[in-house]
């Protein structure tokens, strides 16, 4: 018992020292100094690390003329300094990269072709700490030609794949370019709720008489400096 | 009797204590599920080195710190990059390209590593540029991303995935290198949605340059200048021409005639370069009419 106590007492000293040490008076001058670093950040919507689904298609049931939306995914860009958004495909596990299936009379698989990739709602830049940002934002955030989907999917009649203005195909082994900017934080930190822009990005694609099997992909998104 | 019973008091104490140092250390652990958000500094570096020399650099990888402690796993990989006529970035195996890499002469380390929250890793970079290297400017990058799962996917899931990498730029300039930069075409352009500003330059020299384009809009036969702005052109390469848009979309200009000027400060000590275009924005074309219900019924 008697051990137990000596124990505890030792614990408390150890845990009270270093608070005495630190409160001892100084005196002298000190300098300070160091470095804002270029910094950019792509997060999810709770400021982690993005590493998620861009769309789970689940089984794609066949109808008439009726696309596969998953929901699309949101995340939160971060800078100081202007930013360029590049995007590729890769990984492809079940799905072969080509052109979109059309009429053939030789069996087809899906394809990279075959899947619809774009912004597919505004990017939002309401954030009070956002660069140019805000209520009335004055910013302009460019969307590659063809990568802008807000408008909607395109409309499918044929059954066939639709002319989709930008597929994985389009993005497969390499790096290509979807959106750039200015500086987008003006402060705060990658906990801040009113310092990014968020981005919404989502696939498509057409049920149709494919050669059955499951398929997976990864788009890599990268961020650089816009000048570099 | 009584000497038992207070061991066995001591003993339950023990044990609890035990425990609870045992919870505290799983609490305060990282977890090992989630990488934390980190960031890359300095995105880019220039080095100069002489042929047949070597230099050591390094640039950070720095994890945001977190109320709850993260860790994972990061890869750091080697690319070719260049900059398109549009101004929009590339990546490339490196040796896959014809343009001037220094992808072969460098050597990186760590290339894996373990990132715990609030933790700074170095990654060195030594450069050994070959004897005779002509002089000019030799471009890499490096790769930095979370390494990616090992699970394979889910059966009967058919799914897109998405992953986030940084990229440091790596320029090696050999000397002697001089740019020769240019602005050699000024556009406007409002035939496709809201007007932009299309500026050409071009470099003939060795060395690469950082164009700062200063752009002013006046409405002619108004004295005042309508609005004025900056841009950081995106780097002009050596030996490339480079066609890139400045969107005006934020203006809102009101139909009418308009001079676009812009100067150039291709930051190589030189004089600004400077040039003008009148554009027009047209009147944006009214709906197609269509007939009312009246007219419908008595054509």
């Amino acid at each position: 018992m008697k051990r137990m106590s000596i124990l505890l007492s030792a614990s408390a000293v150890l845990a009270i020292l270093p608070g005495i040490v630190l409160a001892q008076g100084t005196t002298g001058t000190g300098t300070f100094g160091g470095t804002v670093p270029t910094t950019f950040s792509i997060a999810n919507t709770s400021n982690g690390s993005l590493a998620a689904a861009l769309g789970t298609f689940g089984t794609l049931t066949i109808g008439k003329n009726v696309l596969s939306t998953p929901t699309p995914l949101a995340f939160r860009l971060r800078s100081n300094a202007g930013y360029k958004l590049t995007a590729q495909v890769g990984s492809l596990v079940g799905i072969t990269d080509g052109a979109p299936s059309g009429v053939s009379t030789t069996l087809q698989a899906i394809k990279t072709g075959d899947i619809g990739i774009g912004f597919t709602t505004a990017v939002d830049r309401s954030g009070l700490s956002v660069v140019n940002g805000g209520a009335s934002p004055t910013r302009t955030d460019s969307v590659v030609t063809g990568f802008d989907v807000t408008a909607g999917w395109p409309s499918v009649s044929t059954g066939h794949t639709p002319a989709f203005t930008k597929t994985l195909h389009d993005i497969f082994a390499a790096d290509t370019q979807i959106m750039s900017g200015d500086r987008i934080s003006a402060s705060g930190d990658n906990s801040s709720s009113d310092n990014f822009l968020t981005v919404t990005v989502g696939v498509a694609t057409l049920p149709q008489y494919l050669t059955p099997g499951d398929f997976s992909g990864t788009v890599t998104f990268t961020i650089a400096a816009s000048g570099t | 009797m009584h000497i038992a019973k207070l061991r066995s008091k001591n003993r339950k104490l023990v044990l609890l204590l035990g425990l609870g140092m045992a919870v505290h250390v799983s609490l305060s652990s990282p977890l090992l599920c989630q990488t934390p958000a980190f960031s890359v500094n300095p995105g880019k570096m220039e080095l100069e080195v002489n042929p047949g020399t070597e230099k050591t650099a390094a640039f950070e990888i720095t994890a945001a710190s977190a109320p709850v402690p993260e860790r994972g796993r990061i890869m750091v990989s080697q690319t070719d990059w260049s900059i398109l006529e549009d101004g929009s970035l590339t990546f490339k195996q490196p040796g896959s390209s014809q343009e001037p890499s220094a992808s072969s002469w460098i050597t990186f380390s760590p290339s894996a590593f373990t990132l715990e929250s609030a933790q700074t890793q170095l990654v060195r970079i030594t450069v050994t540029v070959p004897q005779k290297t002509p002089p000019g400017v030799y471009r890499t990058g490096l790769f930095v991303q979370e390494r990616p799962s090992a699970t394979p996917p889910e059966a009967g899931l058919r799914v897109i995935n998405v992953r986030v990498r940084y990229v440091f730029l790596l320029y090696v300039i050999v000397p002697p290198v001089s740019s020769h930069a240019e602005l050699v075409n000024l556009e406007a352009d409002t035939s496709n949605g809201p007007p932009q500003l299309i500026c050409e330059m071009k470099n003939t020299g060795n060395r690469h340059a950082r164009p700062l384009v200063f752009w002013s809009i006046r409405r002619d036969g108004v004295a005042e200048t309508e609005s004025r702005g900056k841009v950081e052109a995106t780097v002009l390469l050596p030996d490339a021409t480079m066609r890139e848009a400045y969107s005006l979309q934020q203006l809102s200009l009101a139909p009418g005639r308009y001079q676009a000027s812009v100067f150039v400060d291709f930051q190589d000590g030189k004089p600004q370069q400077s040039m003008s275009r009148d554009f027009e924005v047209l009147a944006p074309a009214s709906p197609a009419l269509k007939p009312s219900v009246e007219e419908l019924v008595h054509p």
